[in-house]
């Protein structure tokens, strides 16, 4: 299938930076274990090494079947269990989109407006992606643009605002503990990146210097989330071991000219971002449904994704032990592992087999 | 389609059941050396002066000795007339169309076809400076009415053959002329097929004014991809970039795509002044923009739900100007917003003689007693003046802010920051998501080129931007369909 739509790299990990940036932005040091936090800057960075690995058997499929998603390439090869392939990622991108909402909706509610109305935040958030995954992955490519020169005022704002709190006293020694906390770190970054699935789904829209693209993007969030880090610890020294949401709290602090908090500015960026996050997936879900139904169908199965993302993450918020649960970074890790790394390893293998046999 | 019949007074009956109870149809019967002939045209639409010096005297004064009405047809057309606008009708419609237009038809008896007259001579409005769109420096010629003229004062600013006036008739009653204009040379033939098509599905029973044309040229949405432009030297601009536009016969407004977002902020005099200036102005309308949509929504979203981010002397002098006020600060936007739009359509509809009355009542009531008997704020009335104000920097783009201004003190209101952030979040999603013929509308912005910054970001010296012309269906991603579904 031709894909009449083509989206620059450039467009392309703009968009797909804003989709892991929002989620980067909730850790807190109950996830990463409640060690040093200046050691997971670590984790980025290893997590920053495994994604070139990871991506290089896409690169492979991609430079074989320029014109063909992951899922596509498994429905051509396997047939019936190619399909089951694409499911596996529709139910990530399903999956991945609530568990951004019910993080989203957790940070509105614990810190910035308890008595909000969180039906009215998740559904119009949702809707908005909705629009955007239906007019098109061209849309979202280029609302991603404007909305990172937006999060990049603005997370540049902040950062300024906070550059006189910096303390470097609160930065403690590395390694004290150990490498136990990196190591977590690693996972809990590895568990939430989407990046290689929405690679493997959305890689034939895109054109250009992929390579180069995804070399700069992989390094911009890696040096994003450690500049982040960086100001959480020599900004926040202890108390940032007691927030929920560190990175709110570092917004709340800030001060520039004259406006005391920029807190309500961090959550209107995060918002921002996590349309773009959400949107990405619904569309990565339609391109993962797009061989097995109509185009009207797939709109509605889309409107039908969204609703399930809303409702389920609603249901998620109402308490919090429901989202220890169902969240527990084992389940997402490995629902990660599946759809980044064994997915399409196997399917690498399975066409490097398949070429050896052609050849031979 | 009704041909002309050789006998004319079938010709002469057909025309007068038409025209019946058209008292401007004028109907004048004479004789042509025994054969019987006709001259009709429209009053008001004619110059009879022309018609009596430049048609009917030397037909009358002639010696047409030819015995049959053909041959004397044949004799007047390559002998007898000296008008340089001069057709052979042969088919009743073709005839009906030429009289609406100014032409006066000559009819035989004996003859199967006419000969139309361009003797056009009605009265027209003079070339004077559009109110729309002043300029500093460069030209004070404005469109008119007649579309003739306005193809004129195109021609007299690009002398070469490259540029193309293709004429097109609009509207199935009122059968308008129009003129679809482009250069040859640099125009895409694909949006050039494309403008035709769209034009050629207009259903419009009267094309009364550019504006109703716009509907067919572009997907509905809050942002309007059709340009619309008052000055001959802005057109002949857009016409350089491989833009399409098109005149109108009956407004003064001419009709131009593709239209780019960017293009709101764009005028004649950023290319007139010294680029520095240019882009400073560009910068406070980009500014102003933002300031017209956002700022009271952001006020009322403050003031409502997010205090904390004013700073504390200004937080307390809000807080004690509301507290002297009976509404909340979303009504009290409102009410002053929409006090404004009313005396601001007031003044617009109003004769001229009574518009300083309106503006008096409306600046004592607004301006001084409202505040003075607490019903608004201070500090409410500054936002709104500031808004409104800023709102006139771009007077493209008025309609859209007006609506989208009301929008935002809504959600602001009701959500605070977040809300305008959310707002602003589905604005760029519907800015993004819209293409005019096939160029993304928010190019080069996004999709981005950094080239193209030149003329967006800034506005570079002539002697660089004039080293190349960057077309319209040049911009990043144009020319892709976007994946529907």
């Amino acid at each position: 299938m031709k894909h009449p739509t083509k989206i620059s790299a450039f467009q392309f990990y703009f968009m797909l930076f804003l989709s892991r940036v929002v989620i980067s932005i909730t850790v807190n040091a109950q996830t990463l274990g409640r060690g040093n936090l200046l050691e997971t800057i670590f984790s980025s960075l290893m997590l920053f090494a495994v994604c070139f690995l990871l991506v290089l058997p896409l690169f492979w499929l991609n430079r074989r079947y320029p014109e063909k998603s992951l899922p596509a390439i498994a429905e051509q090869r396997m047939g019936g269990f190619g399909f089951g392939i694409s499911a596996i990622y529709g139910v990530f991108f399903l999956v991945m989109n609530t568990f951004s909402l019910s993080m989203f909706l957790a940070l509105l509610l614990n810190t910035m407006d308890p008595a909000a109305s969180k039906w009215s935040i998740a559904i119009i958030l949702t809707g908005i992606a909705l629009y955007g995954a239906i007019k098109g992955i061209e849309t979202i490519s280029r609302a991603a643009i404007c909305i990172f020169v937006l999060f990049a005022l603005g997370m540049a704002a902040i950062f300024t605002a906070l550059s006189p709190n910096v303390t470097l006293r609160y930065v403690e020694p590395l390694w004290y503990d150990g490498a136990g906390t990196a190591f977590r770190g690693f996972f809990v970054f590895a568990s939430r990146c989407t990046s290689i699935a929405e690679f493997a789904v959305l890689m034939p829209f895109v054109t250009g210097r992929k390579k180069l693209g995804f070399a700069v993007f992989n390094g911009g969030i890696t040096l994003f989330l450690s500049i982040l880090l960086f100001f959480i610890v020599s900004c926040l020294g202890e108390y940032a071991y007691l927030q929920i949401f560190p990175a709110y709290t570092l917004a709340a602090m800030s001060e520039i000219a004259g406006i005391q908090r920029l807190d309500a500015l961090f959550i209107g960026l995060c918002m921002m971002t996590l349309v773009i996050r959400i949107a990405c997936g619904l569309f990565g879900i339609s391109e993962c449904v797009s061989r097995m139904v109509k185009p009207r169908v797939r709109s509605v199965l889309l409107a039908a994704s969204a609703a399930v993302s809303v409702l389920f993450s609603l249901w998620i918020t109402e308490d919090a032990r429901r989202a220890g649960v169902l969240f527990r970074m084992e389940y997402l890790l490995a629902f990660t592992t599946l759809t980044s790394v064994l997915l399409p390893v196997i399917i690498w293998i399975a066409e490097l087999c398949r070429k050896e046999r052609k050849a031979g | 389609m009704v041909n002309l019949s050789d006998q004319l007074s079938e010709n002469i009956g057909y025309l007068r059941g038409i025209f019946k109870n058209a008292m401007d149809f004028i109907l004048r019967e004479f004789q042509i050396d025994g054969v019987s002939a006709a001259l009709v045209a429209m009053e008001g639409l004619v110059n009879k002066q022309h018609i009596t010096l430049g048609v009917l005297n030397p037909i009358m004064r002639t010696a047409i000795l030819q015995a049959s009405g053909r041959e004397k047809m044949v004799y007047i057309q390559q002998n007898v007339l000296g008008t340089a606008d001069q057709a052979e009708v042969h088919t009743m419609d073709d005839l009906v169309l030429r009289l609406m237009n100014g032409f006066s038809v000559l009819l035989i008896d004996e003859c199967n076809y006419a000969l139309a007259f361009g003797t056009q001579g009605f009265e027209k409005r003079s070339v004077d400076e559009p109110d729309t769109e002043v300029m500093q420096r460069g030209s004070r010629e404005g469109f008119v009415e007649t579309y003739i003229i306005n193809i004129s004062m195109i021609r007299r600013r690009m002398k070469t053959p490259a540029l193309k006036f293709e004429p097109i008739i609009l509207g199935e009653e009122s059968h308008t002329p129009a003129a679809i204009c482009y250069l040859d040379t640099i125009v895409d033939p694909e949006i050039l097929a494309e403008v035709k098509k769209r034009l050629g599905s207009c259903n419009l029973q009267d094309v009364l004014a550019a504006g109703y044309l716009t509907g067919y040229l572009e997907r509905p949405s809050i942002f309007e991809s059709v340009g619309l432009t008052e000055r001959p030297d802005t057109l002949c601009g857009k016409l350089h970039e491989g833009r399409i536009g098109i005149l109108i016969d009956g407004t003064p407004t001419a009709v131009y795509v593709p239209y780019l977002f960017v293009e709101n902020f764009q005028t004649v005099d950023d290319y007139a002044n010294r680029p520095f200036y240019a882009a400073f102005i560009r910068w406070l309308k980009y500014a102003a923009f933002f300031l017209a949509i956002f700022l009271p929504g952001i006020y009322v979203g403050i003031a409502t739900h997010n205090p904390e981010l004013l700073p504390e002397t200004l937080l307390l002098k809000v807080a004690e100007a509301e507290s002297q006020t009976p509404f909340p600060v979303m009504l009290e936007a409102i009410l002053l917003y929409f006090m404004y739009e009313l005396m601001r359509e007031a003044g617009l509809r109003v004769p001229k003689s009574l518009s300083g009355s309106v503006s008096i009542v409306g600046g004592l009531v607004i301006g001084e007693t409202a505040v003075s008997a607490g019903l608004v704020s201070a500090p409410s009335l500054v936002v709104i003046a500031v808004t409104v104000i800023t709102g006139y920097v771009i007077p493209k783009l008025y309609e859209q802010m007006a609506v989208l201004r009301l929008a935002f003190i809504v959600v602001g209101g009701i959500w605070g920051v977040w809300g305008i952030l959310v707002g602003l979040t589905f604005i760029i999603f519907n800015l993004c998501g819209k293409s005019s013929f096939k160029v993304p509308f928010m190019a080069p912005v996004a999709p981005f080129r950094l080239h193209a910054m030149r003329d967006v970001a800034l506005r570079i010296g002539w002697k660089r931007l004039a080293a190349k012309n960057n077309p319209v269906q040049n911009m990043p991603g144009a020319g892709k369909e976007e994946k529907r579904f």
